[in-house]
């Protein structure tokens, strides 16, 4: 007796739908948004812009640059950074056990009180990310190839602890044991993660920059063709986040709810399938 | 609810098997009478805080290796329609009982022995 088959693009499709349906994730996508957004103003305000100079390569223009942003970043922003990233972990454990009640046919509901009692857990499991995340940066601000291996080692690692939200959403276990339980669930599960990982980044990228065109059309169209910069110009750019948001709250939900499908069909042996699908009891009922 | 399941997410089986294994044991050892009605999905599911689907599989590996059956209409029962216990089913729930603890102690689970002896039976 294994695990059904079930393929990562059902999954997706389930994730994508159930994310659109279920507009009370929402609640915990916009706040997650808005944390990233957070965590993006911190390391954004030292952020060096690459000077291009004739006769250096590329790649020494941006790696200067990178090097100058990350040495220019403060002791405080680093630690501003890690109460977000609790923060995160913690909206991220409260939408996924919406997600889950919901695949499970609930209401996302009541999430607070149920998460009461995992505070403990929620905090050791942020606290070893953060720590983790930590030490690679420090590993990329060595040299330029330090830089790559830092990049590679951090992806791998934030990629390892995916399956540890889930764990912390379900099941009793300790933040050290929600460690061990994200590996665990991951060599089962990579594949698929990484193959939604992509289907939703693709998707997600690519309303990003349709959405980003037509916002510099209405630009255009708004500013006449004049080459002088308007004076409503601020307020234009600080109005156009909302829809970025909106998208980035939309696809932070759907990969959340990819998660939840993905431990659920991993850790039960059976998949949750669309919303639009037949009632379980049903179905049981008329094979019978 | 005559099924108690005691979900163990650390043992790296499926929850579906778990399911399977604890109504297979209900069964055996006359937890589940004869003729009495098994959890729906939906209350099972509730229940153990899981998705609906796995109890779908698990009732379906059931009802493959004879088990449980699925009446229209009425619900889902055990296979056999036995007579109501007597005091030789009482002895033999005894010897049952012993012989899955012994089992257990040798790392065969309760759903092996079942399905080793309904093959051995036929």
């Amino acid at each position: 007796m294994s695990v059904e088959p079930e393929g990562t693009r059902a999954l997706v499709r389930l994730s994508l739908a159930t994310a659109w349906r279920r507009r009370a994730l929402w609640v915990w996508g916009a706040a997650l948004a808005c944390t990233h957004q957070l965590v993006a103003l911190i390391f954004d305000r030292h952020r060096v812009e690459p000077e291009i100079r004739s006769g250096r390569s590329w790649v020494a223009t941006v790696t200067e640059a990178y090097e100058r942003s990350i040495q220019a970043t403060t002791l405080e922003d680093h630690a501003i950074s890690v109460l977000l990233y609790l923060l995160e972990v913690w909206l991220l454990v409260a939408l996924t056990r919406a997600a889950l009640n919901v695949l499970q046919g609930r209401s996302p509901g009541p999430i607070l009180s149920s998460l009461r009692s995992r505070w403990k857990a929620i905090l050791v499991f942020s606290a070893v990310f953060a720590t983790g995340t930590l030490l690679f940066d420090l590993v990329k601000c060595v040299s330029a190839r330090g830089a790559l291996i830092g990049f590679l080692l951090s992806t791998a690692w934030t990629f390892s602890l995916y399956l540890g939200i889930p764990v912390l959403a379900r099941e009793p276990a300790t933040g050290l044991g929600a460690v061990r339980r994200a590996w665990m669930l991951i060599r089962l599960g990579w594949a698929k993660r990484l193959a939604g990982l992509f289907l939703i980044g693709v998707l997600s990228v690519g309303l990003w920059q349709a959405l980003a065109l037509l916002l510099a059309l209405a630009y255009q169209f708004l500013a006449r063709g004049s080459h002088e910069v308007p004076g409503w110009f601020p307020l234009y750019m600080a109005l156009i986040r909302a829809p970025f948001l909106v998208v980035s709250m939309f696809f932070v939900v759907a990969d959340q709810v990819f998660d939840a499908a993905l431990y659920t069909g991993l850790t039960e042996g059976a998949f949750p399938e669309l919303p639009s699908g037949a009632d379980p009891q049903a179905v049981w009922r008329a094979r019978s | 609810m005559p099924v108690h399941v005691r979900l163990d997410y650390g043992l790296g089986v499926p929850i579906f098997r778990q399911v399977f294994d604890a109504v297979a044991a209900a069964l055996a050892t006359g937890e589940i009478q004869p003729g009495e009605q098994l959890p729906t999905i939906h209350a099972l599911a509730h229940e153990l805080d899981i998705n609906p689907n796995t109890i779908v599989r698990a009732y379906r590996e059931l009802e493959h290796a004879g088990l449980i059956v699925g009446e229209r209409g009425r619900g889902t029962f055990p296979a056999e329609r036995a007579e109501p216990p007597s005091d030789r089913h009482s002895l033999l729930r005894q010897i049952v009982k012993r012989m899955f603890r012994e089992c257990e102690q040798h790392g065969i689970s309760q759903a092996e022995v079942m399905l080793f002896l309904r093959r051995e039976s036929r």
